[in-house]
């Protein structure tokens, strides 16, 4: 039985956010973090709240911090990164937290934009 | 419920969806992008192998005719021509402006665009063997393309309302869609977004299936909300079963691989397909291909302990060819396969993976129904590119590399069309505040709602469903059967209980949301599955094993209301070329 502890923050409830345990049963196999996530979603809690795509990696949606290493939760397996049948997972850390695992990505896109604005600018031509 | 005013409003931030906003962000116009993701999280961003164009790098001979031939072919004969001609000829303008647009494509020794073999590709009209015409970036072009679109929309200034979804389609009292009703899912705000042309670029719906290559969010969102607004979809049974997805995971490994040389092999290590079709062999279509491995299957060839799954061989392509062309697939195989392609084989099995119905549209993206007498009746306000759309251009059956193509042409295409429309004057009457009321009424039951089943449990048993019966290979009384299990689930998915009340954030209120719209695109695929008593393209049939030209050369449609089958023609009168007529389609 896996212990998962997840990073959980209402800002219409909470005053301060929490960890929430949870027992999962992955019957032995060694699946994705984003799986574990997905099976108390769907099994346990409803409430729990995070972003995903892909699921497969290219996307960048699932960034979380996953036993105190930032990584995608889809291609995090088990195996990977959980000790002693423990798996804690926070959000990305330096940014604001909508929500429990969901972050506010303003400030990084921010940096993004500029920098593509100015990139595309250097990189494209006027047409033909 | 607060109202915001937009000239064009684009639903969707993918390829198709970001290419249409880049058009219009340069017109000048007022217009937004709804996305429901950050736009480079849109399913865009994991194709892998390439747009498929005739620019003639590779070939300096390759023609435009011949890739429309091969895609006219490959749709086996229900694509329409006039579209399909329209594509492949207007094809390089548009790759070029993605490559000015700054898409770091990968480049031969010459400084070419690199071009690579893909399935159902040849030269002279089939008669000239294999062609190369799939411009790649290594193989994460679907990467290269969406970031490469976003980055130029930043630049145009393009408004982004990032993480909002759009709940339903509004209509006024003349049946003109006047924009749609949209959830903000960061704090629950419900807003109507008003706007003179509404363009859905929505994608896909593969999660209708338990096994798929898509995204989490590739929930026929679009076809969900054009369906319950009274839109019909056409072709909806026409569903791509991509060769090689990975056993288990059903992550998509590029038909690409197959077009650097790799093969499929079964439990014997023969190369099966050299039996199925003797010249194209693994880059036959993608239909042909997923068959020859379930029947390979079927017939105990299979590998594994379960025999239930084949292989694709790649490692005597060498560590360097696939490092350099196929990096990408290298690290999904050993994340989810547990295996070095450089050393051994991936296990493979036919995986869900594309839509080729959708919203029927002409070559300008404007959302069609049929009238009383047959004839095609534009839908006022509403349009739709990319997968959501059927234009069609690829009928039964898509070529790999095509669907990157039909983004940037038809998003293009409609954005010039809306720019010019707007630019001439769009009159429309104001919804009416009940019209805009009904396009929030699901959203307002499901947050009522106190009882219902748990939506996770309802996705899992219409995925499972489908995926059983309305597969690879379908057959009448099970179609019949599956299309009765759907009917009693419609009632148990309108009344899903949503598990989660709060506004903030809220995904488990999008997710039932979505469900619904899974519901809609799955139902729509099994009645008009059931209906084509033929086998053409995708759908195979072992009760009706033959395509039946007679009476099946032609879009299927299918209207929500009364659950109505009919009947929509194909074009085949392309303007510049001669028709190309339906053959007998071997590979």
């Amino acid at each position: 039985m896996l212990q998962v502890s997840v990073y959980r923050y209402n800002p219409e409830v909470d005053s301060a956010p929490y960890m929430q345990d949870f027992q999962v049963d992955t019957q032995g196999k060694d699946v994705m973090v984003l799986d574990v996530l997905e099976m108390i979603k769907a099994e346990q809690d409803a409430t729990v709240t995070y972003r995903r795509s892909c699921r497969e990696g290219v996307c960048g949606s699932d960034g979380l911090n996953i036993n105190g290493k930032n990584g995608l939760a889809c291609i995090t397996a088990l195996s990977d990164t959980v000790k002693n049948d423990k798996l804690v997972i926070r959000p990305l850390p330096g940014l604001p937290v909508i929500r429990d695992l969901v972050v506010d990505m303003s400030l990084f896109l921010c940096a993004i934009r500029k920098d593509s604005a100015v990139f595309a600018k250097q990189h494209t031509r006027p047409s033909d | 419920m607060r109202t915001i005013s937009f000239d064009g409003v684009i639903v969707g931030g993918g390829g198709a969806g970001m290419r249409a906003a880049l058009q219009l962000a340069q017109s000048g116009y007022k217009t937004a992008v709804i996305t429901k993701v950050f736009p480079t999280r849109s399913h865009t961003v994991s194709a892998q192998g390439g747009i498929t164009c005739a620019i003639a790098s590779a070939d300096p001979q390759d023609d435009w005719r011949w890739h429309m031939y091969d895609t006219v072919k490959g749709s086996d004969y229900i694509g329409d021509q006039d579209a399909i001609e329209y594509m492949c000829s207007v094809g390089p303008e548009a790759i070029f402006e993605l490559e000015h647009m700054g898409l770091p494509f990968s480049r031969t020794e010459e400084g070419r665009i690199y071009q690579r073999p893909f399935g159902g590709q040849s030269k002279n009209f089939g008669e000239g063997g294999q062609a190369a015409r799939t411009c790649a970036a290594a193989d994460r072009t679907g990467h290269a393309l969406l970031h490469t679109l976003y980055q130029n929309n930043v630049k145009n200034e393009t408004v982004f309302f990032n993480e909002w979804f759009a709940i339903d389609l509004v209509k006024n009292q003349d049946g003109a869609v006047t924009g749609v009703t949209a959830i903000c899912i960061e704090t629950g705000e419900t807003v109507y977004v008003k706007s003179k042309a509404t363009v859905f670029a929505t994608g896909g719906a593969g999660r209708i299936y338990a096994s798929t290559t898509n995204a989490h969010i590739n929930t026929g969102d679009g076809m969900g909300m054009a369906l319950r607004a009274g839109v019909p979809a056409q072709d909806m049974e026409m569903w791509q079963f991509h060769p090689t997805g990975i056993y288990g995971a059903g992550t998509l490994v590029t038909e690409g691989c197959r077009g650097e040389g790799g093969y499929l092999i079964n439990k014997d290590g023969e190369r099966f397909m050299e039996r199925y079709a003797p010249n194209a062999k693994d880059l036959a279509g993608r239909d042909v291909v997923a068959r020859s491995m379930v029947l390979e299957i079927l017939e105990g060839r299979g590998c594994g302990p379960d025999g239930d799954h084949v292989k694709l061989k790649l490692d005597h392509l060498g560590e360097e060819v696939l490092e350099s062309r196929l990096p990408g697939i290298c690290e999904l195989s050993r994340t989810f396969a547990h295996v070095d392609p450089v050393k051994e084989p991936i296990p493979v099995v036919p995986t869900c993976h594309y839509m080729m119905g959708g919203i029927p549209t002409n070559i300008h993206g404007q959302a069609l129904t049929v009238d009383a007498d047959g004839n095609d009746q534009v839908i006022p306000g509403l349009y739709a590119c990319g997968e959501a759309a059927c234009v069609s251009v690829h009928g039964a059956n898509r070529l790999g590399g095509n669907s990157l193509l039909d983004l940037v042409v038809f998003g293009r295409a409609s954005g010039i069309f809306i720019e010019n429309a707007l630019r001439d004057g769009i009159e429309m009457r104001d919804a009416g505040q009940s019209d805009i009321e009904q396009a929030s009424q699901r959203l307002v039951a499901l947050n009522e709602r106190t009882d219902g089943e748990n939506a996770a449990d309802l996705r899992k048993e219409l995925q499972n469903i489908m995926q059983n019966h309305f597969g690879v290979f379908r057959k009448g009384e099970f179609m019949q059967e599956g299309i009765k299990k759907l009917e009693s689930l419609r009632g148990r998915i309108e009344n899903v209980k949503c598990g989660d009340k709060s506004s903030a954030f809220n995904t488990a209120r999008i997710e039932c949301l979505e469900l619904q719209n899974l519901f809609e695109t799955a139902e729509a695929t099994a009645i008009v599955a059931e209906a084509r008593t033929e086998s053409r393209g995708a759908h195979a049939r072992e009760d009706f094993t033959e395509r039946d030209d007679e009476n099946w050369l032609c879009h299927s449609m299918y209207h929500r209301d009364g659950k109505r089958v009919g009947k929509r023609s194909v074009n085949f009168t392309p303007k510049t070329v001669d028709t190309f007529q339906p053959k007998i389609r071997t590979y």
